[in-house]
């Protein structure tokens, strides 16, 4: 790869509470790349997402993130970092009672801005308007700037997310468990979306998930994560059957021979 | 410039958004009159920062505030002290203990009622809806962190009783009647009371009581009627009536949780007696009044710090006995 | 069957606590010369409740008493001591609110939470004992004293109201604030945005509505107080209700309870709409 590389860890752990989450974690992630992060439950992939996302600092190993090693900067300069990270929570994270505007806007509560924030959510210049719709188009969701958010369907509220994160017009895109409580068309649907919208914006996109058929699907390249370890790292085309089958073997199936 | 089609969308979403009329209406109306109470002539708020009042102000802190003692020996903080010392000890010692003691005999009877009455007011809920009755509003929920109890009465002035459809008649204005007590202000009931009673602590008393009573009354009531069904239904299927229920099952489980509101309301309770007493004898308050006839503010304001003072001793102590019982 | 018998029972201590809190009662009421005998009214006790209750069915409906010529009529005075009443109330909450809520942000556990510098150990905790010194003084003693101090205008009645209502929002708002769903908080903090932002975009909203609903149940509470301040002399209803009571002018008192009566019974039924239309 001729490019700088999105995020690269280096030998990453991360224990909470003594416990180890993350363990001697390595990958890179290039420009305009498509990773999904595979594993079962508790393997430590939204641990791994925040660390990528500038969010969680490792016990050990090193961190680059978009060429900056956040946990040496600045308070102010991780916030600069911050603000070019979109991350989409798997719960969301919407404020429910603003409007569907308001949470978008929050993408750009990370540029420095002071007392210029309070106007912006509260009495946006028609640009700021027109912007705010134009992503929410992005999405499929110009109709709903003005609906209260706690009315919109889970669907609709994960779209609202995911368009506070493009608002952001951030350089790496990080979405924790897009699928997680949607059906499997929807699944289809909303990483055809994320897929299209780091296209569109030139993005690197790291992705969660627990559905190996839709990472093939959907990715250049999927890491498996188990016990906070990385399993196997390939490109989808080559990822084989028994790699999986191990991938998410309970824990009193991992020796049984096939 | 005439506005483009995006625009002319973007102005018809928001035209057509969704709005709650009756809060705009009602915040609007807040902060209307709060505007108009600040900037109207009618209260004359302007001229609390006047020179008069300043002049007054300048006076209270520096003549009116010293003893006469200290300003005719012009001993100082020292003199001061010793002033205040000889006013605790004749006096304002014993009215602090007497404010306490209102307290907890107020906190006694209205705990005492209020339990008795919410056992039949709460009486049909363990066994028949148990579960349904959780759906309350914020306030009325029982919460599980013992600071929420705070706001707890906040929720028991509404008289609202039409949830519980299938609740009895008896239950219904128990509720009410908790309502009713709660939203009179005690003073005035004490007031009310010192009228027709002997010149005793009673009106205060009572008046603190049935005040509390009603608070603590709508409270235990949603406590007993938030304890899970299960050990009441038991007890009901092996041929208990309805008042045994309540007394063997629901108030085992609701037991630890009156006691925390109790105590909430016990600090709520020292802090309406230091001025009870206003109206009947004994209690910080009264010697305000009393002072404040002799036009004495020293002794005035030395009162008022020992009633802060107990407040602040009885909001320890609830604070410590609520997260004991945590 | 007995598997599924209560926890609770089989607790002796609780009986001993229950009894040994009775107890306490009776004694201290034994301390203080409380005697059941003296709660039941003497002859002339007795007398002044029966016409007090007889001026129930009968509430004046004109002055009683003499007044100067040209004073205004009872409904007036009553509707100017009302409003009076309601201003008063609203004055002070304003003032409270405009103080709370900083002092809730000073005080509140999210404020500070992982800030491990010097200030973050100490501002919480002092901003958390100046609320409780705040709401420590009962506002009828801050209101004599205010009496004093600034002398008789509504003025001192409203910063009397204003100062324990300060203390108490702030107490429950810093707890409102904490108890709110942090995930807003820390998506925005983890798309860059300081913890002040954070705090006044993803926190506040979110606790906005439970705020709004204990502020108007507040509002009921500074009405009761302002409606007392009138028994120091404040300009309130209260005013009118003592002077008339001393004068033993019972039907005037009870139109004064009817008054009160009536303007609880609308704010507390428009509070409570209030509170319902944020709580859904």
């Amino acid at each position: 790869m001729s490019f700088p590389p999105a995020c690269a860890l280096g030998e990453v752990g991360l224990k909470i509470d003594g416990r180890p989450i993350l363990e001697a974690v390595s990958l890179q992630v290039g420009p305009m790349e498509r990773v999904a992060i595979l594993g079962p439950s508790g393997a430590g992939k939204t641990t791994l997402l925040r660390v990528l996302g500038a969010s969680l600092a490792p016990s050990q190993g090193t961190v680059q993130v978009l060429d900056k090693n956040p946990w040496q900067l600045k308070s102010n300069h991780l916030r600069d970092l911050r603000s070019q990270i979109g991350f989409v929570p798997q719960d969301y994270a919407l404020v429910p009672n603003l409007r569907v505007w308001q949470n978008v806007a929050a993408g750009r509560l990370g540029r420095t801005g002071g007392l210029s924030h309070l106007r912006r959510m509260t009495l946006p210049r028609a640009q700021e308007l027109r912007d705010l719709h134009g992503v929410l188009e992005q999405v499929g969701m110009g109709d709903l700037l003005f609906a209260t958010t706690s009315t919109l369907s889970g669907g609709e509220q994960q779209r609202v997310a995911i368009a506070r994160s493009l608002y952001q017009e951030p350089a790496l895109l990080l979405a924790d468990e897009p699928v997680a409580s949607v059906d499997p068309a929807r699944a289809e649907q909303v990483m055809a979306l994320l897929v299209r919208l780091a296209d569109e914006n030139r993005l690197p996109l790291v992705v969660s998930l627990h559905d190996v058929a839709l990472a093939k699907r959907h990715t250049d390249r999927v890491i498996g994560l188990r016990g906070g370890r990385v399993l196997f790292d390939l490109p989808s085309k080559d990822l084989a059957a028994h790699k999986c089958e191990k991938l998410y073997a309970l824990p009193g199936q991992k020796e049984t021979p096939r | 410039m005439s506005p483009s089609p995006l625009d002319k969308r973007i102005a018809e979403l928001r035209r057509t958004r969704s709005r709650s009329l009756g809060l705009r209406l009602g915040g609007t109306i807040f902060a209307c009159f709060v505007l108009y109470a600040w900037f109207s002539p009618s209260l004359e708020l302007h001229n609390l920062f006047a020179e008069d009042r300043r002049e007054n102000l300048q006076r209270f802190f520096t003549v009116d505030l010293v003893p006469l003692s200290v300003q005719r020996d012009g001993s100082g903080l020292l003199g001061w002290f010793a002033w205040a010392l000889g006013v605790l000890q004749d006096r304002a010692l014993l009215a602090s203990a007497q404010t306490l003691g209102l307290a907890i005999v107020a906190i006694v009877i209205a705990a005492g009622g209020a339990a008795i009455l919410a056992s039949f007011a709460a009486r049909e809920d363990p066994s028949s809806t148990g579960i349904s009755s959780r759906e309350k509003d914020n306030f009325c929920e029982v919460p599980t962190e013992d600071s929420q109890s705070q706001r707890a009465d906040a929720g028991a002035c509404s008289t609202d009783t039409s949830r519980k459809a299938s609740s009895p008649w008896l239950g219904r204005c128990l509720r009410l009647g908790f309502g009713l007590t709660r939203s009179l202000p005690e003073y005035l009931l004490a007031f009310l009371m010192a009228a027709t009673l002997p010149h005793t602590a009673w009106p205060a008393v009572l008046a603190l009581a049935l005040h509390n009573g009603g608070i603590l009354g709508r409270l235990f009531t949603e406590t007993l009627e938030n304890v899970p069904a299960g050990p009441g239904r038991s007890l009901q299927a092996s041929g208990a009536g309805p008042v045994q229920t309540t007394l063997l099952a629901a108030w085992p489980e609701a037991f630890t949780r009156a006691v925390a509101l109790t105590f909430y309301r016990f600090e709520t309770c020292v802090r309406d007696a230091t001025v009870l007493g206003m109206v009947g004898i004994g209690s910080i308050g009264y010697l305000v009044v009393e002072a404040r006839a002799r036009q004495d503010v020293p002794e005035q304001f030395l009162l008022v710090l020992c009633g802060a003072s107990i407040v602040l001793a009885s909001d320890l102590l609830s604070r410590m006995v609520r997260r004991r019982l945590r | 069957m007995k598997h599924d018998l209560p926890p609770g029972r089989g607790k002796p201590m609780r009986l001993l606590a229950l009894l040994a809190f009775a107890l306490l009662g009776v004694l201290v009421a034994g301390l203080m010369g409380l005697m059941p005998g003296d709660l039941i009214p003497r002859e002339s006790g007795a007398r002044t409740a029966m016409d007090f209750f007889q001026g129930a069915l009968r509430p004046a409906l004109q002055h009683n008493n003499w007044v100067p010529p040209g004073a205004p009529s009872l409904f007036e005075a009553i509707a100017a001591a009302t409003q009076r009443t309601i201003l008063i109330a609203f004055a002070a909450l304003g003032l409270a609110l405009v103080f709370a809520l900083p002092l809730a942000f000073l005080g509140a556990e999210c404020t500070w939470k992982g800030n491990t510098s010097l200030l973050a150990r100490w501002v919480p905790k002092s901003t958390r004992l100046g609320i409780a010194l705040l709401r420590s003084v009962h506002e009828y003693l801050l209101a004599l004293l205010f009496l004093a101090a600034i002398g008789l205008s509504p003025g001192a009645g409203v910063l009397a109201l204003a100062l324990p209502a300060t203390g108490i929002l702030a107490k429950i708002f810093g707890e409102l604030l904490d108890e709110a769903q942090t995930h807003p908080f820390r998506a925005m903090e983890n798309l860059g945005a300081t913890r002040a932002t954070a705090l006044l975009f993803g926190t506040l909203p979110r606790a906005l509505p439970d705020l709004a609903a204990y502020t108007f149940y507040r509002l009921e509470c500074a009405l009761r107080g302002s409606f007392i301040l009138g028994f120091f002399g404040f300009p309130t209803l209260g005013l009118g209700l003592r002077l008339a009571f001393e004068e033993g002018d019972y039907p005037t008192v009870w139109t004064y309870l009817y008054a009160l009566i009536a303007l609880m019974v609308i704010f507390e039924l428009s509070s409570a709409a209030m509170r319902r239309r944020l709580r859904s």
